[in-house]
């Protein structure tokens, strides 16, 4: 009888030490950013020259004349005057959901505005305009940029949005 | 209660206390490391555009587009140098592209496709970088590849592998052509140094001098570089460097 007690105390302690240690644990590293999400009908209709911002994840540079443009990651480009490369000066910001490539011919920027090809005349630097727009050129699916699963939670997108960027959690 | 029983017992608890904890999982979106990639080129009069499995092609006012290039594999980064279209595909590798003609389907190296990040053209040789972007070690630091110079004959188009050139262990960066001379920046695995090294243009590829400068990098963040005649722009992402060539290197005038 005294044999049965102390296993049935054994099972008892065991069961209680296994508690919790079963259960499996969620090692998995998920990404350090959530994206921005957008309304589709706002990815291609707001596009505007904004005062300078700060710089947060720039993909590409490019030159144009005395001005270089800088891609900040799906939200548009920063615009430079280099004319004195030693006093550099923001112009401002253009507004450009999606962005993640542009290209400079003389003063004319190609740029996809998520999946459509632009055509901007930036002859006016203060007021750059859409001069052609190509739907649906690119399928782009624009990732974190450290490669990882979002979070859930952080990954459902709601209809009528999209993704544009990402920004740090 | 006989001892094999206690043993038994103890086993089962033990057991059941087990750290379960093992490597962390880091989870990839579709397996791969994310980069920003050059989608849109310019070349002559047309504009090219990656355009999902394609390459189609656009005149400068944006309009007459025309089906370019497709296949095999999925290109997924855009070089352009004079008439010389360089292709990273997903897979296989590397798809050239001179005048119009593919002029050869790829290049796999080292038990992996060649991943292009960068490429340069000078004269008949062609420089390209091999970041191998995918691969990180188990202390999370990043991998980087060989540079690799391909002879090109263009008479024959025809890319051949004359020599490649393994700096350090992790490394990735840029090849970029000037005065002559071809440029690598290297990242090195604390990402806060560039490494600039000048290479002999034979077949040997060896270094002829190097130098470096301080370089805040957030690993996340692929580094950009235009070079626009003497002048340098290189962004780490947060920040862009003016770099101006002086006597033999680049050297940093100004931030932004």
């Amino acid at each position: 009888m005294k044999n049965w007690i102390a296993i049935w105390m054994l099972v008892a302690v065991m069961l209680w030490n296994c508690k919790g240690d079963l259960s499996v644990k969620d090692d998995t590293i998920y990404s350090a950013y959530k994206p921005v999400l957008m309304e589709k009908s706002r990815i291609t209709t707001d596009l505007f020259m904004m005062k300078p911002r700060s710089k947060a994840h720039i993909v590409k540079t490019a030159v144009m004349g005395n001005y270089l443009l800088s891609v900040e990651f799906g939200l548009g480009f920063h615009i430079h005057d280099l004319s004195d490369k030693m006093n550099p000066l923001e112009k401002g910001f253009f507004q450009l959901p999606g962005c993640i490539d542009l290209e400079v011919n003389n003063n004319t920027i190609y740029a996809n505005n998520l999946n459509d090809l632009l055509v901007i005349d930036m002859t006016d630097i203060a007021d750059p305009r859409v001069i052609n727009r190509q739907e649906k050129v690119f399928d782009m699916v624009i990732k974190a940029p450290d490669g990882l699963l979002v979070r859930k939670g952080l990954r459902d997108i709601p209809e009528g949005t999209a993704i544009i960027s990402y920004e740090k959690l | 209660m006989r001892p094999p029983v206690y043993i038994a017992l103890c086993l089962l608890v033990c057991s059941c206390r087990k750290d379960k904890q093992g490597m962390p999982n880091y989870n990839y979106d579709n397996g791969t490391k994310s980069y920003n990639e050059s989608i849109i080129e310019i070349a002559g009069n047309r504009v090219f555009v990656n355009a999902s499995d394609e390459i189609n092609s656009f005149d400068l006012a944006g309009n007459d587009r025309k089906f370019f290039y497709s296949g095999p594999g999925k290109p997924v980064h855009l070089l352009m140098h004079d008439s010389l279209m360089i292709l990273k595909n997903a897979s296989p590798g590397l798809v050239f592209i001179d005048g119009g003609t593919p002029v050869m389907s790829s290049f796999a190296f080292q038990g992996g496709s060649l991943n292009i990040g960068e490429a340069a053209l000078h004269g008949n040789r062609m420089l390209a970088m091999d970041m191998k972007a995918t691969f990180m070690d188990g202390d999370m630091k990043e991998r980087g590849g060989p540079l690799y110079m391909f002879a090109h004959d263009r008479k024959q188009r025809r890319f051949s592998l004359t020599a490649w050139f393994t700096n350090q262990p992790y490394s990735d960066g840029f090849v970029r052509y000037h005065d002559s001379l071809i440029y690598s920046y290297d990242f090195t695995s604390s990402f806060n140094r560039i490494l600039f090294s000048r290479f002999n243009l034979n077949d040997s590829m060896s270094v002829i001098e190097q130098n470096s400068f301080s370089f805040r990098r957030n690993k996340d963040i692929n580094p950009s570089v235009t070079l626009d005649g003497d002048f340098l722009y290189l962004s780490d992402g947060l920040q862009i460097f003016i770099c101006q060539i002086q006597g033999k290197f680049f050297v940093v005038k100004n931030t932004i």
